[in-house]
């Protein structure tokens, strides 16, 4: 079934219509986004306050009208913090998904494809990375190249990559070995052409479907990476890092660590509502009911 | 004349799908007596399986549903209205099945000695006694059930999984777990047909000849009039929902009545007609969502008439013991 | 001279792994303890949380996909579904955080942190784990102590994970329910009760031992967060100390250890395959 069918779409289109909590995930997530990108676009300017300067008339207060989501211990509004940190995960999360799926999808398309000696090696490299929980990786990665958001989403993507690879490989299999692969090579098509005319489109598909779950659990680990001080640093408004940086205010003033916590809540929520209900959408079995 | 062992007033059975309704069961009448085998024969899609099924309430019911006016009477009682928990007393030691595909049938982590003490269990609860007997009690009776089934040795076998056995061990064990409960009816789907020829003939003769040992009735349902011939004492013929012909089994190979039954009979290749061209009913089996209006043979059927178009024959005794759903008669 | 650090690379390896066989894990530079005591000591901590919280788990999350698949498309299905996606998605510390704050510090009925009240005598350590000792050697403030303290993090470390549980066994039970011998099950007269749990349930019991084998190492590998958040003693807590100090002898250690309890807990998981489906015991 191939992703770019007309009436493949609609049908799909409708279905997601028809769930409505998919679809709530679905319109909080392309909010997320939008937000997101107009932050990096226009920087602060759209910020009730600036998110990095410190106030120390103004500490510790609690959400008001005048601070949405209260000040932390510097006096910076937390509102604005949250606001301005939004794109920052958002950009971990897509780069490292999406040079994950490409770089980890092709190599396991080719693996599966080409069988062999290759696709040995790089199920062994992968199976050593899916051993250990993503997490745990991520941290003994960025021990070794140090702390920083842009680290962190290094670290991130040395890890991450070997799923996408298991994926592709997994369906580059099914696909070599159904019926129209070879009739590819009966019309005397080589591999390479074979491969990215044929294995890769219908690799795409599950990909993408298993990428925006994907997207939810970058954030998570990203999140927890700050949480711990290895990812942002501070000043830089991430949420993780601002969870970290109010635990210790927690039963003062818990509005600086619960609130950037809920809104990953809230991010991670939407994306994975969407995704579930985009891969329903895909599988041919359950749109029967 | 004894009152049967089970009467099927009218049964209608419908599943919604997503390209429409199908009328699986378009009001069936049918009567099982007692100690008497009753083939059920008809071609793939014309719902002897669904009937099968719905005698037990083995549809399942969300997008199955048995419409009003349906009766099924086993010994007197309208099991069709029955709640879950009341049906499930009737099922295994009033009425009982088994399976065509006896590999999928059987619970594979289960050993088969397991799995039918699980039925003797059952009976013993439900039959007055007050005494359970002894785990070793019934296991003996395990083996006397895989005995029964002409298994050579019942030990060995009652502690084996389904896996380690081949088919035709696997069907005995499926009808020994189906008559430990001593149902007084089983319901047989196309018991044979997924397994080889020799032991094709191995389970039906089996079957015959417990119906000498076991006091049960059989409706047995098979897509074969082969296998009827062997094995059955009436049988009924089944096209599109419906029963069009009903009678003793000697009588309907010498005489068929309905076209449908002649078309059937026709068509089987015989070695007397070497030579011959295999005679074929013209035409395909009807859409179940849509099925043709009136007789829902006669698009085929060359004796068509004007109101077979219209109007649909009803199940009616032409001649004593014989049934047949026809205009021409 | 001592940590050979002047050695080539592979040399210093060498001596690692001669001195990790020996017993040997090398001293931390931060405690100055040897890093092989300090795993003996927090391991079992980790373990003992990791062990409580996977049976809340499961226990909470096993019957509810049961009932989901059971009463599919109903609207306690959707309610299920929905709250487990929930919790799945939930970051660790959003959960720990709001557990701490409701019941530490506003409703103030458990202790913040830690894993035992430092006024109570330790029972004395038969096998490492607190609430066993206790309970072994009767001392039931002990007990009581122990318990109150592995409430919070045992709790927020369940609820993060029952909802995969509960997400796997619907599905894996909605696959059953399809099957045959459910069928032949019911055509026996079999009450629905014993349908559902005999029958049923083993046949889907394969999909929950894999999604349980992969929280509980999951969980061993320290639930970091949790264990940072509610102050417990545990190897996950440990690695990242050692790692915001550079602790690195303490960090190759960790690793260690959670590499060969992910093998061990894996090989456990492939004897539970076995036990629940006859099918795979022959290789």
């Amino acid at each position: 079934m191939s992703l770019f069918d007309k009436s493949e779409l609609r049908l799909t289109g409708r279905f997601l219509l028809k769930n409505k909590l998919s679809l709530a995930g679905g319109v909080i997530a392309a909010s997320y986004l939008v937000l997101a990108l107009l932050i990096s676009l226009f920087g602060d300017r759209l910020l009730p306050y600036n998110p990095y300067v410190q106030n120390f008339a103004q500490t510790l207060l609690p959400p008001s009208p005048s601070h949405f989501f209260g000040t932390d211990d510097l006096g910076r509004d937390i509102f604005s913090r949250i606001v301005a940190g939004a794109p920052l995960d958002a950009q971990i999360a897509f780069i490292v998904v999406l040079v994950s799926l490409s770089l980890g999808g092709s190599l396991g398309a080719f693996a599966g494809y080409l069988g062999g000696h290759v696709e040995e090696v790089v199920m062994r490299v992968t199976d050593v990375f899916l051993s250990f929980p993503a997490l745990v990786l991520a941290m003994a990665v960025a021990i070794a190249i140090g702390p920083g958001l842009n680290h962190s989403m290094m670290a991130l993507l040395v890890v991450w990559w070997p799923w996408y690879a298991r994926i592709a490989r997994g369906e580059a299999l099914t696909i070599k070995n159904s019926q129209y692969m070879e009739a590819a090579h009966a019309a005397g098509l080589k591999d390479i052409q074979v491969v990215i005319r044929h294995v890769l489109p219908n690799v795409l598909m599950p990909l993408l479907v298993y990428a925006t779950l994907d997207i939810s659990n970058v954030v998570l680990t990203g999140s927890v990476l700050s949480f711990i001080g290895l990812g942002a640093q501070p000043p830089t408004p991430e949420w993780g890092r601002m969870v970290f940086d109010g635990e210790d205010y927690l039963s003062t003033a818990w509005w600086m660590s619960i609130l950037p916590a809920l809104a990953i809540f809230i991010v991670v929520l939407a994306f994975s509502l969407f995704g579930d209900g985009l891969r329903d959408a895909f599988d041919p079995k359950l749109r029967r009911r | 004349m004894p009152s049967p062992l089970l009467s099927m007033h009218n049964v209608r059975l419908e599943f919604s799908t997503e390209q429409g309704i199908v009328h699986a069961l378009r009001g069936i009448d049918l009567e099982v007596g007692r100690d008497e085998v009753i083939g059920l024969v008809g071609e793939s899609g014309c719902g002897k399986t669904v009937l099968g099924l719905s005698i037990l309430g083995l549809n399942p019911t969300p997008p199955a549903r048995l419409l009003e006016g349906s009766r099924i009477l086993f010994m007197g009682r309208d099991i069709a209205q029955l709640t879950r928990n009341e049906l499930a007393l009737v099922r295994g030691t009033g009425i009982s099945m088994i399976f065509q595909e006896p590999a999928t049938s059987l619970n594979p982590v289960y050993t088969i000695g397991d799995q039918i003490t699980e039925s003797i269990k059952l009976r013993i609860q439900r039959s007055e006694k007050t005494s359970s007997p002894s785990s070793s009690r019934i296991d003996e009776q395990v083996y006397e059930a895989l005995r029964l089934v002409k298994i050579a040795d019942p030990e060995r076998v009652a502690h084996r999984y389904p896996h380690e056995l081949s088919g035709g061990m696997k069907q005995r064990a499926m009808i020994a777990m189906a008559l430990a409960a001593k149902p007084s009816m089983l319901v047989a789907d196309e018991p044979t047909t997924a397994l080889d020829v020799t032991i094709q003939a191995q389970i039906l003769r089996l079957m015959r000849d417990l119906m000498n040992e076991v006091k049960a009735s059989i409706l047995f349902i098979t897509h074969d009039l082969g296998v009827i011939a062997e094995i059955a004492d009436r049988v009924a013929v089944m096209y599109a929902g419906r029963i069009v012909e009903e009678s003793r089994v000697e009588e309907l190979f010498e005489g068929p009545l309905h076209p449908y039954t002649q078309g059937l009979l026709a068509s089987l290749p015989r070695l007397s007609d070497l030579g011959k061209e295999i005679q074929q009913l013209p035409g395909s089996v009807p859409d179940a969502i849509d099925p043709p209006q009136g007789c829902s043979f006669h698009p085929r059927c060359k004796f068509a008439m004007d109101h077979c178009r219209t109007i649909q024959p009803e199940l009616k005794e032409v001649q004593p013991g014989r049934k047949v759903a026809c205009h021409l008669y | 001279m001592r940590y050979h650090l002047n050695d080539p690379v592979y040399l210093q390896y060498y001596y690692y792994v001669r001195g990790l066989l020996s017993g040997d894990w090398g001293i931390s530079p931060v405690s100055g303890q040897p890093v092989l005591d300090n795993l003996s000591a927090f391991f079992p901590a980790t373990l003992e949380l990791a062990l409580f919280s996977i049976i809340i788990a499961a226990v909470l999350g096993i019957p509810m996909g049961v009932y989901a698949a059971v009463h599919q498309d109903k609207s306690i299905d959707h309610i299920v579904r929905l709250f487990s996606l929930g919790t799945y998605c939930a970051p660790p510390f959003l959960m720990a955080l709001l557990l701490q704050l409701v019941f530490c510090y506003w409703l103030k009925i458990f202790p913040t942190g830690g894993r035992y009240d430092p006024f109570i005598q330790e029972p004395a350590r038969i096998t490492g784990f607190l609430i066993l000792d206790s309970m072994l050697t009767g001392n039931f403030q002990a007990l009581s102590a122990a318990l109150v303290h592995i409430a919070l993090p045992a709790l927020s470390l369940a609820l993060i994970t029952f909802g995969l549980i509960a997400r796997i066994t619907r599905s894996s039970m909605l696959e059953v329910l399809r099957q045959d011998y459910v069928r032949t099950a019911r055509s026996k007269g079999l009450p629905e009760r014993l349908v559902i749990f005999k029958h049923a349930l083993r046949n889907g019991m394969t999909s929950v031992v894999t999604v349980l084998a992969l929280l509980f190492a999951f969980m061993l590998s320290g639930a970091i967060v949790i264990e940072y958040i509610f102050n417990w003693p545990g190897i996950g807590r440990y690695a990242v100390q050692s790692i915001l100090a550079l602790d690195l002898p303490s960090v190759m250690g960790t690793t260690l250890v959670f590499t060969v309890s992910i093998v061990v807990v894996n090989l456990l998981a492939d004897i539970g395959y076995a036990a629940l489906d006859p099918r795979i015991r022959l290789d």
